[in-house]
């Protein structure tokens, strides 16, 4: 290693100089030092590997000869700027594509940072030392690294555009060994499904628990703690309370699985079911229910009513029924027309229903016909029932104008050899039958108990 | 004008402050204007004198996000250091502007932002080297220092415990670059003596002339 001023070695020997020398020669970063006249006195291995110039060759030259004058402006500039005002610069290769032709080891062109530093040499003015720092490498993992995070963004976004507009919410929480929850992903349909805040829902992994009505609320935590127990599949149909205004009915599927990391993972998917849940009531109620009046239609009625005759012949327990019959029903139709008849087996329907425990059976049979199951009720007792119905109706006003109506009521008990209710109704019917004979508005009953 | 007058500067002195920065800014333009091969405009609406108590509340509250500076020290004639400072956000703008990149700003790379650097370091330069030329001041500078999202005290203290009770020369120089519209600073931090000698500089600058 040489140092040459004015064709006057300075260094030769294995002073510390040298050995310094020797570090600077062999250092990772190109190293160029020019003495006063701009010519170069060090020219490092680096340099020699990024600009396939060798150092015998450098020395004693200018920059502009050696690299025939295809440097830089601004480069040379800084080095005059250097030189004479002691000014450092730095260069980047993101403004400038090439300061000087410079290769890297795989032969493309080298990317740095250049800087140009003045040098204050004993004796001798300025000097400039200029260094080159290969960021080659850096720059190309940055590439890499903008390529992956680009992938992941379009990837997130198509997650996102994807459940975004499904009519489901996808729920996923990550628990840690520690017990610590956290939303590891949450879709926007949270907030059309159970108006729920999206920003208060991403921070509660909770949050569809704390809506649950106190009901549902152990069905739901059992499905819950089913799942992360065994890992297997459930779902539960629970109603929520959205802000108190309304009830829906939501159903929730889970599943578990356990993550590279230790971690649990629990997906949840929940699907508003609320409008399924209306037609199922609905049909249920078209089912049961008498569209006019309102209580139960006669297949249902017969339903129940034969569900209490085998109550009572399980728990030998009295089981009586009233058949109640419009008086001179047609008679209302043909005078007042069929709506004010409609009325008037609505009022009723109501006014008798009003009487009744909760036990009794009440329905519509057909027309204007009615029958009432009374459970735990003799022929006698039943017969009292009977007569306080009659009675109400007799005074009660079905119409403005002062209509009045009055019914005719048959009663009989269950007797041990009725195989059916229907059995006891055909006697209640006959007893009607009588009281209509007997001139209408009162009560018979069917007191022959064998 | 009170922080110059508390110092004993004369009117003059500091319009000739004010002119010789103008130049400075002039010659930075003219610079970046040939490194991206396109032009750039930078103005100066104002020129301050602040007290080194104030400059951190004031940088503070006008970049409540952050700043990113490029700060080069000298010494020689005068000692000191030289700061280039915007606020965070916008100097992703500027490199961008300078690049003619569309990358997004939260995916600038370490390197694009340490481009802020070249552009410090042309536009310090100059300042500086105006100075020097006109006043005949002879410094040596060393390389540009890039911090992004920086404390305030980073720039400010230096080699020097921050000391609010001394008088330093702050040096305020607010442009604006002519698309991305963004408002930097421009920082002289002297100490006491070197700003004497500014001022003693600048004096002897103005006898010449007159």
């Amino acid at each position: 290693m040489k140092l040459m001023v004015q064709d006057n070695p300075v260094i030769e020997d294995n002073s510390l100089a040298a050995i310094l020398l020797t570090i600077f020669d062999k250092t990772e970063i190109g190293g160029i030092v020019l003495n006063c006249d701009r010519r170069v006195a060090i020219w490092n291995q680096k340099m020699t590997s990024f600009s396939g110039i060798t150092q015998d060759e450098a020395y004693g030259e200018t920059l502009d000869t050696l690299f025939e004058n295809t440097l830089l402006i601004r480069f040379t500039k800084a080095i005059d700027q250097a030189m004479r005002s002691g000014m450092s610069s730095v260069l980047t290769h993101k403004f400038h594509g090439l300061v000087m032709p410079l290769y890297n080891s795989n032969g493309g062109q080298l990317m740095y940072t250049l800087y140009v530093k003045p040098l204050n040499v004993v004796n001798s003015g300025r000097w400039c030392l200029i260094e080159i720092h290969d960021v080659t490498n850096v720059e190309e993992r940055e590439s890499r690294l903008r390529d992956i995070t680009m992938e992941r963004r379009e990837s997130e976004t198509r997650l996102r555009l994807l459940t975004d507009n499904l009519p489901a919410v996808i729920h996923q929480v990550t628990i840690s060994d520690d017990g610590e929850k956290e939303v590891s992903f949450l879709s926007r349909g949270v907030e059309q499904l159970f108006s729920i805040d999206y920003e208060y829902a991403c921070h509660e992994p909770d949050f569809l628990r704390s809506y649950v009505v106190a009901h549902d609320v152990d069905r739901f935590d059992e499905a819950v703690s089913e799942v992360l127990e065994t890992f297997d599949e459930r779902n539960v149909v629970v109603r929520i309370d959205v802000h108190n205004r309304s009830t829906k009915w939501v159903q929730a599927f889970f599943r578990a699985r356990e993550n590279h990391m230790g971690q649990t993972i629990l997906d949840g998917l929940y699907l508003d079911v609320t409008a399924e849940k209306i037609s199922e009531g609905e049909l249920r109620r078209h089912a049961t229910i008498d569209s006019l009046t309102g209580i139960f239609n006669r297949r249902h009625l017969l339903e129940l009513s034969e569900r209490e005759f085998k109550v009572a012949c399980r728990y030998a327990s009295p089981l009586s029924v009233l058949v109640i019959d419009v008086d001179h029903f047609k008679q209302v139709n043909d005078t007042h027309g069929h709506d004010k008849g409609d009325e008037v087996l609505t009022i009723l329907a109501q006014t008798i229903q009003s009487a009744l425990r909760q036990s009794d059976v009440f329905g519509r049979l057909g027309g204007e016909e009615f029958v009432v199951s009374l459970p735990h009720a003799s022929v006698s007792a039943a017969y009292t029932t009977a007569e306080k119905l009659r009675k109400m109706v007799e005074k009660t006003i079905f119409s403005k104008k002062g209509l009045s109506v009055t019914v005719s009521i048959g009663v009989a008990e269950v007797k041990p050899s009725d195989k059916a209710i229907s059995a006891t109704l055909k006697r209640a019917d006959l007893a009607v039958y009588e009281a209509k004979r007997a001139g209408r508005n009162c009560v018979v009953a069917d007191y022959k108990i064998t | 004008m009170n922080e110059f007058s508390r110092l004993s500067w004369s009117g003059d002195q500091v319009d000739a402050l004010t002119e010789i920065m103008n130049i400075g800014i002039g010659v930075a333009a003219k610079n970046l204007s040939e490194m991206v091969a396109e032009e750039v405009f930078l103005s100066i609406p104002e020129i301050r004198l602040v007290s080194r108590s104030n400059i951190s509340e004031e940088l503070l509250s006008q970049n409540p996000e952050g700043m990113s500076f490029v700060f080069q020290d000298f010494c020689g004639s005068i000692n000191g250091r030289s700061a280039l400072i915007f606020p965070i956000k916008k100097s992703f703008n500027l490199v961008k502007a300078l690049l003619n990149n569309v990358v997004a700003d939260d995916e600038m790379t370490e390197m694009e932002q340490e481009a802020l650097s070249e552009v410090g370091n042309v536009i310090l330069n100059a300042c500086i080297a105006t100075l020097a030329d006109t006043l005949d001041l002879h410094m040596e500078v060393e390389i540009p220092q890039y911090v992004r999202g920086g404390a305030v005290n980073v720039l400010l203290a230096g080699d020097d415990v921050l000391d609010h009770s001394r008088t330093n020369l702050f040096c305020a120089v607010n442009f604006k670059t002519h698309q991305s519209g963004i408002d930097g600073y421009v920082l002289f931090l002297l100490e006491l003596p070197s700003v004497k000698k500014l001022r003693i500089s600048l004096e002897q600058f103005l006898q010449k002339i007159m």
